[in-house]
């Protein structure tokens, strides 16, 4: 009957690449499945801490081998339970879900993957980037990667031998293009083949709502991964809410756990909103 | 531990008997398919399901729910399938596990209580009836009927009338004087109550200066409500004659045995379902450890012999030793 568990992990490191971001690696016991570019984990240190939940990350690396298995998880602290994460010491517990979600698929008429990275959205897309690199007829990987400012380019070393192409903006202009990822994009959309071409993107829920305008009039294809707060990770409380639209102009709610993380972004509504920055919350009753 | 086999966990609540005292608290376990991976749910006492309606219901916009001091708000806003679809689709998986089925059902008004009831009643597999006259998220329904004794008396004498089951009526802390509400719906024929559902909280962002939920507020939960929570089932208990069931910040088995104690016939395990998946087993195999511990055979040894100074003075100075 009981086919999965909460794994027990042993941080391997927790390396800080700039104040604010983390690259933690976790060896895993062999029971953890080998995971889709885009699934995700529930983590949490160990035992009772003052942060009770645990907190979703994308995959950003993982190695599998009979005795075990190593993952890495690539993260910026933005709250109590991420800094609880970045106090994690070499050789101390975690407490890890999954890999849990849908991840990034690719269709056999594709040769040409964009990738669109904001921010932290580079950890699934480099991970995505990577297993495409194994597969036997690799696709062409263009990369679009933007951050406020080139510290935040976290992952760039990583991420650029693994592109064919990599266009880079800041909002600052201390690196690549001055301005936002997506206006970039925008401004090269047209060379790349509705037929051949699927985008990936990942990013803060502002990038992907300008991403959905930005491709109304297209048909290129795309795929997100979808950020909402969580509180179980396996669809059962219902918290991780992101709307979709339905027949008739209706609107309905998928679990971002377990329907998604990645979602087909025509298949998402964003403009119901005022601004919540972060989500795409909606105050009607 | 393995749960040693010589302690009778079971606790009858009302005709109900269950295998032993922990339930999943509704809303935090889905239609139980979802934790159905991660253990064996014939070992829980029962599962209740997330709040049914009579017709399928969106929820609210996200997001949803915010992380707070030792608990989290919620604003899901009872978004669910339905009742007929629940029947059609999650049913037939429950009815396969020995722990019992409980429904919860709310409504927006007093027949939509009364025909969820109905259909549910009609059902095979559901062993009683949770109604929800308590959750906040709603701004029509729920807190209206909870948060007056006339009102709750109201659902729970039609919910009763329309059921075949038995009905344990679950109880808003949000209201002045808990006791009343109980015995109200005690009088109105509810078979058992349950307490509490979540306490309505707020929480909001300094930097963007927004709410942290899309609704403004919602419901606390987690261990931040357990005092509170285990005040007014203890208030209840000496207020009611019919089983109490305990809710509240339940994380682990000290904490269940806590409202044992108090005079909580069984309890629920809510917001602890999210932190492990597998909470419940774990609880489950505390309170044997603590009954043997404390020579106990049966769990009934220990529900309500809390050990205060009147307790004490009315069985004649003597108490319970062990
Ligand atoms: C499927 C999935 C994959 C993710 N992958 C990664 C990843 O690879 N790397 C990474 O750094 N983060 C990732 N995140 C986001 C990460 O889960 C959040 O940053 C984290 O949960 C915040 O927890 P906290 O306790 O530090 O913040 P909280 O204390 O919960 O929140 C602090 C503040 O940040 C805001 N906030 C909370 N969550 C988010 C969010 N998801 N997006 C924007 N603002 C938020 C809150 O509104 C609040 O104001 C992912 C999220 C999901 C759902
Ligand atoms: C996400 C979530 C959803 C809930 N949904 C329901 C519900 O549908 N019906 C209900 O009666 N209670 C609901 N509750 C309340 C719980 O069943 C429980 O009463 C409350 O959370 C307190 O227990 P806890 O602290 O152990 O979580 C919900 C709670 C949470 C956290
Ligand atoms: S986080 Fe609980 S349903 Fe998605």
């Amino acid at each position: 009957m009981k086919s999965k568990e909460i794994a027990p992990g042993a941080v391997l490191f927790n390396r800080a690449l700039t104040p604010e971001h983390f690259l933690l690696a976790l060896s895993l016991t062999p029971s953890f499945a080998r995971p889709v570019p885009g699934q995700f984990v529930m983590i949490r240190p160990e035992g009772v801490g003052p942060q009770l939940l645990s907190r979703p990350f994308s995959l950003y690396g993982y190695r599998g081998r009979r005795d075990g298995s190593r993952i890495e998880l690539l993260y910026r602290t933005i709250g109590a339970g991420t800094r609880q994460l970045a106090a994690l010491k070499a050789g101390e517990s975690v407490e890890i879900l999954g890999p849990l979600g849908r991840g990034f698929t690719l269709g056999p008429d594709v040769d040409e993957v964009i990738l669109l990275a904001g921010g932290m959205g580079v950890a699934p897309l480099t991970f995505f980037a990577e297993r495409l690199g194994r597969t036997k007829a690799p696709p062409r990987v263009v990369c679009y990667f933007g951050a406020r400012i080139r510290d935040e380019l976290i992952g760039l070393d990583r991420l650029s031998p693994l592109c064919s192409e990599l266009h880079i903006a800041t909002e600052d202009g201390s690196c690549g293009e001055r301005g936002v990822i997506t206006d970039l994009f925008a401004a090269r959309m047209r060379r790349h083949d509705p037929r051949r071409a699927a985008i990936y993107a990942c990013g803060p829920n502002p990038m992907l709502q300008t991403l959905s305008r930005i491709l109304a009039g297209t048909s290129l294809r795309c795929q997100v991964s979808v950020e909402e707060r969580m509180a179980c990770g396996i669809g059962a409380c219902l918290c991780c809410a992101t709307a979709v639209a339905m027949p008739g102009r209706q609107v309905s709610y998928r679990r971002v756990c377990c329907d998604g993380p990645v979602f087909n972004l025509r298949d998402l509504i964003w403009d119901m909103t005022p601004d919540h920055s972060d989500s795409r919350g909606c105050t009607s009753p | 531990m393995k749960p040693s086999t010589s302690i009778d966990l079971k606790v009858s609540i009302g005709d109900l008997v269950l295998n032993n005292p922990v339930m999943t608290a509704s809303g935090t376990f889905g239609y139980g398919e979802e934790f159905a991976p991660y253990g064996d749910l014939n070992h829980l006492g029962a599962v209740i399901v997330k709040g049914l309606s009579l017709e399928p219901r969106t929820g609210n916009p996200p997001p949803r729910m915010m992380e707070t001091p030792s608990g989290m708000l919620n604003a899901v806003g009872l978004q669910n399938i339905g009742v007929r679809a629940f029947i059609r689709e999650k049913l037939p998986f429950l009815r396969r596990f020995d722990c019992a089925v409980i429904a919860n059902i709310y409504g927006e008004t007093v027949e939509e209580y009364e025909r969820v009831a109905g259909l549910l009643s009609r059902a095979s597999g559901v062993a009683a009836l949770e109604v929800n006259i308590s959750c906040p998220n709603v701004r029509r329904g729920g807190i209206a009927f909870g948060a007056e004794p006339d009102a709750a008396a109201e659902v729970t004498r039609r919910v009763k009338a329309a059921a075949a089951l038995p009905v344990m009526v679950k109880l808003t802390p949000n209201v002045t004087d808990i006791a009343q509400i109980a015995r109200a719906v005690e009088e109105a024929g509810a078979d058992a109550i349950s307490l509490i559902n979540t306490l309505t909280g707020m929480s909001v962002d300094v930097e963007k200066r927004i709410p942290h939920l899309a609704n403004v507020t919602g419901g606390l939960s987690g261990p931040a409500i357990r005092p509170v929570a285990l005040r007014m089932v203890w208030q209840a208990v000496q207020a009611v004659s019919i089983p109490v069931i305990g809710v509240g910040g339940i994380l682990n088995a000290r904490d269940a045995l806590e409202f044992l104690i108090v005079g909580a016939r069984a309890v629920q395990v809510g917001t602890a379902n999210f932190i492990r998946p597998t909470v419940t087993m774990e609880i489950i195999d505390g309170i044997s450890a603590y009954l043997e511990r404390h020579a106990c055979r049966s769990v009934t040894q220990i529900i309500g012999t809390l050990k205060t100074p009147e307790a004490e003075l009315r069985r004649g100075g003597g108490g319970e030793r062990t």
